[in-house]
């Protein structure tokens, strides 16, 4: 089994080396290909398992994804209605222009994971301060 | 869920990081219970208890 600092790493390797190159280093940049190795990426970094990965982390990392998945997808709707004035999401593509009308699926899965990610660093942040304010390091 | 966690810790002159080391939980984890901002599952409290010589009544008390 994979390591979880190597498994993490392999994520950010993914999203600030491999994306970039994708879409500015090869012939023909297209966004879905870049999309899908920054989504990819953020997974990893998402799920690889912390040094200590005990129970607290795991309901952390299970409500950050629940209100993420929950956040994104009311984003997707809202940026939907704004682009075509309904919620007919199964309409992807304009017929005459081909204009993207919605967002991708890739697009969905790098909001829930930027999201996700945002949320349990922030409550593992606010889990190491103690109640007079003090940063962890000071407290015995 | 109020708990004497921090008062035991802090009696036996442990660190929140050594409490974690002997729980298998990190130290934000041991902050967490301590400022009770999270109630521990019943294995943990269980570790917790049992690590203190105490019972879990004795720890932990159902603040209603």
């Amino acid at each position: 089994m994979m390591k979880s600092s190597t498994t993490r790493r392999l994520g950010l390797v993914l999203v600030f080396v491999g994306a970039p190159l994708l879409q500015f280093a090869m012939p023909y940049a297209n966004w879905i290909r870049t999309s899908a190795a920054i989504a990819a990426g953020l997974m990893l970094v998402f799920f690889a398992r912390e040094g200590i990965h005990d129970e607290r982390v795991q309901e952390l990392k299970l409500r950050a994804v629940t209100v993420a998945f929950s956040v994104s997808f009311t984003l997707t709707l809202i940026l939907h209605w704004f682009l075509n004035r309904d919620f007919d999401v199964t309409r992807d593509f304009d017929g005459a222009s081909m204009a993207m009308r919605s967002i991708s699926a890739f697009d969905l899965i790098i909001v829930t994971m930027a999201t996700a990610l945002a949320l349990f660093l922030y409550w593992r942040w606010q889990d190491g301060i103690s109640d007079d304010g003090r940063s962890p390091s000071t407290t015995s | 869920m109020e708990n004497r966690v921090r008062a035991l810790r802090t009696a036996r002159g442990w660190s929140q990081g050594e409490l974690g080391q002997r729980l298998g939980v990190s130290r934000q984890t041991i902050n967490a219970i301590e400022t009770e901002k999270y109630d521990p599952s019943l294995p943990l409290a269980f570790k917790i208890a049992r690590l203190f010589g105490q019972t879990i009544e004795q720890i932990f008390q159902d603040a209603s």
